[in-house]
């Protein structure tokens, strides 16, 4: 191009000026001839650079920049916060926080700095050097660090080191919804209890983050998404906190008081056969996993079998007057004691002779309910015990779930029928053996239980087992057992009836037979027992104080019904509250029916129980901020003007 | 002779000053690109070092090219004292000792040695061909010595230089072509020869060049930048003060030798194109001043110039764009420095006086003057 230039302009001053190109001698003839040659050689390297350009900036500009952008910009995969757990109100039962974490790639942290950057993270330097050293690429320096601490090492502006948000699991309840929801680990992966089982509905799907960098490796604030995080599901469940929180509070006491070994309690709601409350002791705190056993993560209501003992008979007197051959009215003699069934003896801790079919449940009598499945025979009993879910899953939508032991048919001798009949040699978890009473409240019909609202699980259609008939009359002989004649009175709630069953199981030894010393104390009932509202199943294992169901377990009872009922809305009957010495006092106050509404605090806020303690001048304490969870007493029915009113509260 | 202007105007090539301003402009720009982030004060500096360059252009206009031919050995003379001394006194940077320290700034003799160098060439073969060896030798031996010293420093891009400007000025000043067909085909022998004498690091620059990929965290690390800034700018490039390998510190010696990879990332080919533009258009004008010399010396000196502006230029644009190794070569008018942007307008200056002496008639360039 300059070339043409040239030439074009060495004609031009040839002829502006003549004289000039006439002076020149032959010599600049040949030296013009050189300024074309160098004129050429200089578009020649100017071609040579332009070619290049296009080259470059048109042909591998794409590719190009493709390669600028993968070294300025780098990719981190952002984790997703889990799905929210709510209970049945909406409370958070289990959320995921924001929480800082430091990482680095480990090539651009420059070594001179790594005693000044082990400082800034609190951990020891050499430990440092050493993981820097191993790695090359991306390595976690401090996982989810407290913000100040975030804070300080961001402020060291040192390349290659930034902050990724990851989620914690926070579980505000604790310890009182540990068991049933387990925990998630450090990767926000669902490791025990419904965390685990509900994981993939759960958890999130990671997002990808694109992040500017500088040469040397410092990071550019801001970025954006090329694939936004998405939050995990949300899952509601039939578990009502303030519910959960009384059946945990009333068994970790009840446990410790008796000195046993652990517990479980279930909650079920027969209508919607919704689980109000599923507790275990022992607990675990979630949001700390690291500081207990495994032993102590696992959901015993789920996982741990017992024997039912006693609280097997009543399914015995159903199948009995199932089968028509007897009649409630009918009456059974219980041999004093003791009864031979083959080459084996049956007692009864309390000998009775004559009983009617209301006593054999009240009274507790292992002969009583011997005779009767003898009589009726074993199939009968079996396929009772089947169709209430005795020896299958409830498929509640937990993992680990046991799914009990019930013999098949063809292993039932005489001696197997007289045991099952009273509840050994046979097991079952608390879930199920709730699941199994509920039947009796729900009128002879059989509905599984469940835990979730949301994500809906399928379930078996409802089916009947017992005739509504066969199901009123043992629900009237429950609520003979926990009259002052029965062994269950101890688990009756100040102004409530409660039809209900005590049980005391030897616990099978390894040899396989009975130990004499460890005993199982369960106590299953249905209350209000006119019109059932809640079953609830407690388990107590292996009891040092004392070894009785209804001494054991009974109170714990109780305590979870007497603030239960009051918080759900249901009022006592006054013919009940009659029968009570305490309520006498009661009955005497004016607005009865709004106290004993209360007679529980339980969700009331810190302004409403002022109220309320204001009027009966209590002494009150208050821990806590938020909604009353726990109470002491746990019934306020025994509090006297002017007593002691202790409430926990929490958001 | 009727069109000859009878009276003596004595006007400045305003074309060649258009040009060199519009550089100026050019280089400014992308200069403040280059340094916004970091030190303003470059910026200022080149701003008086543009101040100060053209006050010598205007003083080498005003002189007249008789008295320069009688300045050229003594410039000579000194460049080389002061090459001398670099050894002695100099400053080392970057593993190389090339600056002299002069009170507040730093001079670089090898960049003075180069351009006396030229001037010397000139002012010999202005009155002789350089088609024997009797003409030839002297000229031969003034460039070794400094070409010695200056590869001590080292500096072998400086020394490249010379000898493609020793060898441009020899073929204008009439060697025979069959010599250079020799000399071309000798050059493996040649290049054999310096690849024995180069330092470690230069032979890593060239074997870089060769396969920049080899090692690209290392050696090949700026070139492979460089390749990357100017391909990433694509067309329309990514706007002035937008470009991102420059801002982020990927691009290296962004403000003196890579300077053009700034530009051709911010203003794409559009950019380069037009800075190409600019360089030829110079070169041109410098070449078109050489064809209507009225003299030998002043022909020479202007073509001198113009293979000199376009050496640095191939030179520097090859070495970033990846088809020449990395020597430290600056490109003109664009690059920050004072001795390189300082000489440069200086020898723009001559030129101009070469245009500013064939315009008019001079009483002693008129034809037939004894003095011509």
């Amino acid at each position: 191009m300059s070339a043409r230039r040239v030439q074009s302009n060495r004609a031009r001053p040839s002829k502006k000026t003549p004289s000039a190109t006439a002076a020149m001698d032959s010599s600049d003839c040949f030296f013009r001839r050189r300024v074309g040659v160098i004129a050429g050689l200089i578009t020649l390297g100017f071609v040579l650079i332009t070619v290049r350009l296009f080259d470059l900036q048109w042909m591998e500009s794409p590719h190009l920049k493709l390669e600028a952008e993968h070294q300025r910009l780098r990719q981190f995969k952002t984790a997703a916060p889990r799905g929210l757990i709510y209970d049945r109100q909406g409370t958070v039962l289990a959320e995921s926080i924001r929480i800082p974490s430091i990482a680095a790639i480990a090539d651009e942290v420059p070594t001179a700095q790594i005693a000044a950057l082990a400082h800034a993270l609190g951990i020891n330097h050499g430990r440092l050097r050493h993981k820097l050293a191993r790695h090359h690429g991306f390595v976690w320096l401090r996982r989810q660090c407290p913000p100040m601490v975030a804070k300080r090492v961001l402020a060291l502006h040192l390349p290659g080191v930034h902050q990724e948000d990851e989620w914690r699991r926070f579980q505000p309840f604790g310890a009182d919804t540990g068991n049933l929801l387990g925990f998630v680990g450090i990767d926000g992966k669902g490791l025990e209890g419904l965390e685990y089982s509900l994981n993939n509905h759960l958890r999130g799907i990671p997002g990808l983050r694109q992040v500017r960098r500088d040469a040397k490796g410092h990071l550019l604030p801001g970025g954006e998404w090329i694939k936004p995080p998405q939050p995990g599901l949300p899952v509601r469940l039939t578990i009502d906190s303030a519910i959960q929180s009384m059946a945990y509070a009333a068994l970790a006491k009840g446990v410790q008081e008796n000195g046993a070994k652990s517990g479980s309690v279930v909650v079920l709601d027969p209508h919607t056969m919704g689980v109000l409350a599923m507790a275990n002791w022992p607990a675990f705190n979630p949001n700390d996993f690291g500081h207990y056993t495994p032993d102590q993560w696992r959901n015993r209501a789920i996982t741990d079998l017992f024997e039912p003992g006693s609280t097997m008979k009543p399914f015995t007197m159903a199948a009995a007057l199932s089968s028509g051959k007897w009649k409630p009215e009918s009456v059974i003699f219980c041999e004093h004691g003791h009864y031979r069934v083959s080459n084996y003896t049956i007692h009864d801790d309390h000998p009775q002779g004559w009983l009617s079919m209301t006593g054999v449940i009240a009274h507790s009598s292992n002969i009583g309910a011997a005779k009767l499945a003898l009589n009726i025979g074993g199939e009968s009993l079996h396929d009772m015990l089947l169709r209430v879910g005795v020896g299958a899953r409830t498929h509640i939508g937990l993992a680990g779930e046991a799914s009990g032991n019930l013999l098949p048919m063809a292993r039932w001798g005489k001696v197997e029928t007289a045991n099952i009949a009273f509840g050994q040699g046979v097991a079952v978890t608390a879930l199920q053996l709730a699941t199994a009473f509920a039947v009796f409240a729900n009128h002879g019909v059989y509905r599984a239980p469940q835990l979730m609202i949301e994500p809906k699980l399928l379930k078996d259609p409802p089916h009947r087992v017992m005739t509504p008939q066969v199901a009123d009359s043992v629900m009237a002989m429950l609520r003979q057992a926990t009259t002052r004649d029965g062994t269950g009175w101890r688990a009756v709630p100040t102004g409530y009836s409660v039809a209900g069953k005590t049980g005391t199981a030897q616990k099978p030894n390894r040899y396989g037979s009975y130990d004499r010393k460890h005993y199982n104390a369960v106590f299953a009932g249905i209350v209000p027992a006119a019109s059932p509202r809640l079953v609830i199943l407690v388990m107590v294992d292996d009891p040092q104080k004392s070894i009785y169901g209804g001494r054991v377990a009974g109170p714990i009872f109780r305590h979870i019904a007497e603030q239960a009922l009051p918080y759900l809305g249901v009022p006592p009957t006054y013919q009940a509250l009659h029968q009570q010495r305490s309520m006498l006092r009661r009955v005497a106050m004016r607005d009865t029916a709004i106290l004993s509404v209360r007679a529980s605090l339980a969700g009331l806020s810190l302004r409403a129980v002022r109220v309320q303690a204001d009027r009966h001048r209590w002494q009150l304490r208050s821990h806590g901020s938020g909604w009353v969870y726990r109470q002491s007493p746990a019934s306020l029915a025994q509090v006297p003007d002017g007593g002691a009113v202790e409430v926990w509260l929490n958001e | 002779m009727s069109d000859i202007q009878p009276w003596y105007r004595p006007r400045p090539d305003l074309l060649l000053l258009l040009l060199v301003l519009l550089l100026a402009v050019v280089g400014m720009l992308t200069l403040y690109s280059a340094v916004h982030q970091g030190n303003h004060v470059l910026w200022w500096r080149q701003m008086q070092f543009w101040g100060l360059g053209l006050l010598v252009l205007m003083g080498c206009t005003l002189l007249p090219l008789r008295l320069l031919g009688l300045l050229i050995w003594p410039l000579f003379v000194v460049s080389l004292v002061l090459l001398v001394l670099v050894p002695l006194l100099g400053d080392v940077q970057m593993g190389a000792r090339r600056w002299l320290t002069l009170g507040s700034f730093r001079l670089q003799p090898s960049e003075l040695v180069k351009w006396s160098l030229m001037l010397l060439f000139v002012h010999w073969f202005a009155s002789r061909s350089a088609n024997h060896w009797r003409t030839l030798l002297p000229p031969l031996l003034a460039c070794l010595i400094p070409i010695v010293f200056i590869v001590k420093q080292p500096d072998l891009g400086t020394a490249l230089i010379i000898l493609m400007e020793a060898t441009a000025l020899v073929i204008m000043a009439g060697f025979p072509w069959s010599w250079l067909l020799a000399m071309v085909l000798s050059s493996p022998l040649f290049l054999a020869l310096m690849w024995h004498f180069m330092h470690d690091y230069q032979k890593r620059r060239v074997r870089t060049f060769l396969n920049p990929q080899a090692d690209p965290l290392g050696a090949g690390y700026h070139v492979i930048q460089s390749i990357i800034a100017i391909g990433s700018g694509g067309i329309l490039g990514k706007g002035f003060l937008h470009g991102t390998q420059a801002r982020l510190h990927f691009l290296p010696e962004q403000h003196t030798d890579f300077i053009f990879s700034v530009l051709a990332e911010e203003g794409g080919l559009l950019a380069t194109a037009l800075l190409l533009l600019l360089f030829i258009l110079l070169i041109g004008r410098i070449l078109m001043i050489a064809a209507v010399a009225h003299t030998r010396f002043g022909a020479l000196l202007c073509l001198g110039v113009a293979s000199m502006f376009t050496i640095y230029t191939f030179v520097n644009i090859g070495m970033v764009s990846g088809l020449l190794p990395v020597v430290g070569v600056p490109l003109p008018f664009i690059s920050y420095g004072g001795s390189a942007l300082t000489t440069m307008l200086a020898a723009t200056g001559l030129v101009m006086r070469v245009a500013f002496e064939s315009r008019g008639n001079i009483p002693w360039q008129r034809p037939g003057s004894p003095l011509a």
